[in-house]
């Protein structure tokens, strides 16, 4: 039996106050290979968790374990793609992309470049390698961010809030591609995000936050089927899990736990 | 695509808008001169016969062109050498950065020209008093956009790269270096330009060559289109050393669109 | 709708103020302002100025006297184009400024003596131009005090391949004391007095012995002599005045000089006194003693002129006429 991917042991997060904690006791795990959603409201503390999980930032209390090892930063096990893609301006996509790699240091520039491709196929951007992320649209920066997150033997891909900026269309597209990769390669996922729809339609299993402090108010198990397609947005049953989501983050406490 | 467009006359594109600009430039010129004494706004008609008479005399620009040059060069490396290892210093230790600003603001803030004899008495009259002196102005824009540049550096990017598994070094040069660059160029243009006021002023206080002297010569003399010859010559100086950095700046941030010069 | 009768009001408020400003019936009793370029800081080589103007020298003439304190050579030439009315420049300046057909003409002078010095310090032993061969000499390679070295030597008969010229702008002192050059070109009445107060032996080559030009007096434009003359005279007037009762009450004149320049301290002053008696000195010459203050001789102008052309200083003569005008010394 594997451990999980991800054990978040009771962390509590206080830099401003102990008295008002931004997270607070926050217990939860991770599966390999799963697809595990974060929602919550703006300020609930879930892009802070995130970056708990990352290595980037330290619990006040409580501790991480990733793949049954202390977690610590730096972590090849590990990527992470950010709200804003952040890619380097100045370097081309493919550039970009082979950054990983090149702070491994363990392979040499031909066979980077070589995985640096791959990954752009993967995730169907093959084509702008040489253009600069000014060039490129909202839509095409992310993908290229995704393929960053994807060009090393990462384990665990941590997204944050990563289609938020997008427009619906684009924002479709890019889940289906999530989803497609999840297929292929099997990388465990966490996605953050405020868009219950998304969450429904993308995730495993979804971990409702409440805020003041941050905390979390439930766990609901998506029992879809996958491969999911974009026609289940409009069935009763989706729409029946977007509204138990809905009335967990507005009741508060309450444990849905369907099996 | 657009290879074929740019084969033959990319460069005729560029220039025939500055040389129309010149020609602009001369004709205001000469008809403002109309207005005036010739002792008091030459025409270029004038101008260009003080030169001839130059040429005629021996008294070659070239000279006195080529050492101002090389003492605003010398200055602007020297301070570069010096402030961008400074600014890195300051960036990195807050403490330090709080205990130097002070100084560098104020020491920025004293005219050069109240300076410049000084440092000519202590180190001479020769060049080497010239190179401090542009060295010395051009030090205090190039600390400071260097610092602000690195501390522009975003947060986020440094966050992403350690999740990456970047070190120091790494964070550096992949990322605060590149980071920076903008800002850093714009400091850099500032204290080139600065760098030959500084070589300027400094030959003011004595030096027997170069294009201030050759100014300040032509002042006593009052030798007006002599004047003009001096101001023109640094002018061209100035924008020379401003198209090389240019330059630098594409070659350095092929990322960056291109705009006019 | 509203700004037209913003715009009407302006107009009709700037015609007022202009009405006022033009039509003033007051205007024609106001005195005459006018603007002297003194092309140095503010000092006591100014005295009879600030003696004239504390004394009511200009008031009596009906002159409303400001003094513009820029630097150096830009007064001469805003002169000549008519936007100054007077200036303060040395009989060598007038000379190559009409060599470069500058239009401004000498009035009377105030250094009666040509004022540079070769200064030295006495330990290097240099007494008199012959002392000089083989010597470093610092001072602007330009203008007065190029003129200066030059006259000295040709008069002493030393070629000038047998010194070393060095520039070094206005730091003669330091470059004295610190011994980076042998000897420098001054003016008599400041570099030795500031070098003897601050305990250092020098000795003097005064450049009057070899050139008999006046040194700084009031200059005036071409234009100015047209239209002024009656403005002229009254300066000129209210000048000698000034200087005539400096010379007389030298001690009242230098505390009126001391009012004017707020920002000595007493060391200061003590200096600044020293420097103003040496001035004092060189206002009067054997030709003034003969011919009243101010005065030139006209054939001082002429060797000097003919001196400057043989040295290639100016490249040809300027009638006397226009270099200096005596009308308003009678």
């Amino acid at each position: 039996m594997t451990a999980p991917a991800i054990e978040v042991h009771h962390v509590s997060l206080a830099y401003t106050s102990i008295d008002t904690p931004e997270l607070l006791d926050i217990h939860l795990s991770v599966e390999d290979g799963e697809l595990v959603s974060i929602v919550g409201p703006s300020g609930c503390g879930k892009s802070s968790l995130l970056r708990m999980i990352a290595g980037v930032l330290e619990p006040t209390s409580g501790h991480i374990v990733i793949s049954g090892n202390e977690r610590k930063r730096g972590w090849a096990e590990l990527s992470f793609v950010p709200q804003d893609s952040l890619l380097l301006p100045w370097r081309t996509v493919l550039d970009n992309v082979c950054l990983p790699l090149e702070l491994a240091r363990d392979t040499d520039q031909q066979t980077i470049r070589k995985k640096a491709q791959e990954a752009l196929a993967l995730v169907n951007l093959s084509g702008v390698e040489s253009k600069y992320p000014r060039q490129l649209s909202g839509g095409m920066r992310q993908r290229a961010a995704l393929a960053r997150a994807l060009v090393g033997n990462a384990r665990i891909l941590l997204l944050d809030e990563p289609f938020a900026a997008l427009d619906a269309l684009t924002r479709n597209q890019l889940n289906l591609e999530l989803l497609r990769i999840q297929a292929q390669t099997g990388i465990t996922i966490v996605l953050v995000t405020h868009n219950i729809f998304e969450a429904v339609f993308l995730s495993d299993r979804v971990i409702v936050m409440g805020e003041n402090p941050g905390r979390i108010l439930g766990e609901i198990k998506i029992p879809l089927p996958k491969p999911r397609t974009l026609k289940m947005i409009g069935t009763p049953e989706f729409s029946h899990w977007v509204g138990t989501i809905q009335d967990l983050l507005e009741t508060g406490w309450g444990d849905q736990d369907e099996h | 695509m657009n290879t074929k467009r740019n084969s033959s006359y990319p460069h005729l594109h560029k220039v025939i808008p500055v040389m129309a600009g010149l020609a602009g430039f001369v004709a205001i010129w000469h008809l403002l001169s109309n207005l005036y004494e010739p002792f008091i706004l030459p025409s270029p008609a004038e101008v260009a016969e003080r030169y001839r008479v130059l040429l005629d005399n021996h008294q070659p620009l070239a000279r006195h062109f080529w050492i101002t040059c090389f003492e605003a060069l010398a200055g602007f490396t020297l301070a570069v050498i010096t402030a961008l290892p400074l600014s890195y210093y300051m960036y990195r230790h807050p403490f330090l950065d709080q205990l130097l600003t002070p100084f560098v603001v104020g020491i920025q803030a004293v005219p050069i020209v109240a300076l410049a004899p000084l440092l000519v008495i202590w180190f001479g009259f020769g060049i080497t008093s010239k190179i401090l002196i542009a060295a010395l102005v051009a030090f205090f824009p190039i600390v400071t956009n260097g610092l602000v540049g690195l501390k522009e550096t975003d947060p986020r990017l440094r966050e992403l790269l350690q999740i990456m598994g970047a070190s120091r070094r790494d964070i550096f040069f992949k990322l605060e270096v590149p980071s920076s660059l903008p800002v850093l160029f714009g400091g850099l243009k500032v204290g080139m330009t600065l760098s030959v006021i500084g070589a300027v002023v400094g030959e003011f206080s004595g030096a027997g060559k170069g294009l201030g002297y050759l100014v300040n010569l032509a002042r006593g003399n009052f030798d007006t289109p002599l004047i003009f010859i001096g101001l023109i010559a640094l002018a061209g100086l100035g924008l020379g050393f401003y198209l090389i950095l240019s330059l630098l700046e594409q070659i350095f941030m092929p990322w960056k669109k291109k705009s006019m010069l | 709708m509203k700004s037209k009768w913003i715009v009407l009001g302006i107009i009709i408020i700037l015609l007022i103020g202009a009405g006022i400003f033009f039509w003033n019936p007051f205007r024609s009793q106001q005195p005459e302002k006018i603007t002297i370029g003194m092309t140095y800081i503010p000092n006591v080589q100014f005295a009879p100025w600030y003696v004239a103007l504390e004394k009511g020298f200009f008031k009596e003439e009906g002159l409303d006297v400001v003094f513009d304190y820029r630097m150096d050579i830009d007064a001469l030439q805003l002169v000549a184009a008519g936007q100054m009315d007077f200036a303060i420049a040395g009989g060598d300046q007038v000379i190559t400024a009409r060599d470069k057909n500058i239009p401004v003409t000498y009035l009377m002078s105030l250094f009666a003596k040509f004022p540079p010095s070769v200064i030295a310090l006495s330990e290097s032993g240099i007494r008199k131009p012959a002392d000089l061969k083989g010597k470093r000499i610092g001072l602007p390679l330009y203008g007065t005090n190029l003129l200066a070295i030059k006259a000295i030597l040709n008069r002493a008969g030393i070629p000038e391949s047998d010194v070393e010229l060095i520039d070094i702008g206005y730091t003669q002192i330091p470059s004295l004391t610190e011994k980076k050059v042998d000897a420098v070109v001054g003016f008599a009445n400041n570099e030795p007095v500031k070098l003897r107060a601050s305990g250092y032996d020098v000795t003097q080559i005064n450049a009057w012995d070899s050139f008999s030009l006046v040194g700084h007096g009031l200059i005036t434009g071409e234009k100015q002599l047209r239209t002024s003359r009656d403005t002229i005279a009254k300066m000129v007037r209210a000048t000698i005045k000034g200087m005539q009762y400096t010379l007389d009450h030298p001690e009242e004149s230098l505390a009126i000089c001391f009012n004017n320049l707020k920002e000595l301290g007493p060391e200061q002053q003590a200096l600044e006194k020293q420097v103003f008696m040496e001035s004092l000195k060189l206002w009067e010459s054997d030709y003034t003693k003969a011919h009243g203050l101010g005065t030139s001789d006209p054939k001082a102008w002429e060797d000097s002129q003919q001196l400057m052309l043989d040295m290639g200083l100016i490249t040809h003569r300027t009638p006397i006429e226009k270099l200096v005008n005596f009308d308003f010394l009678k």
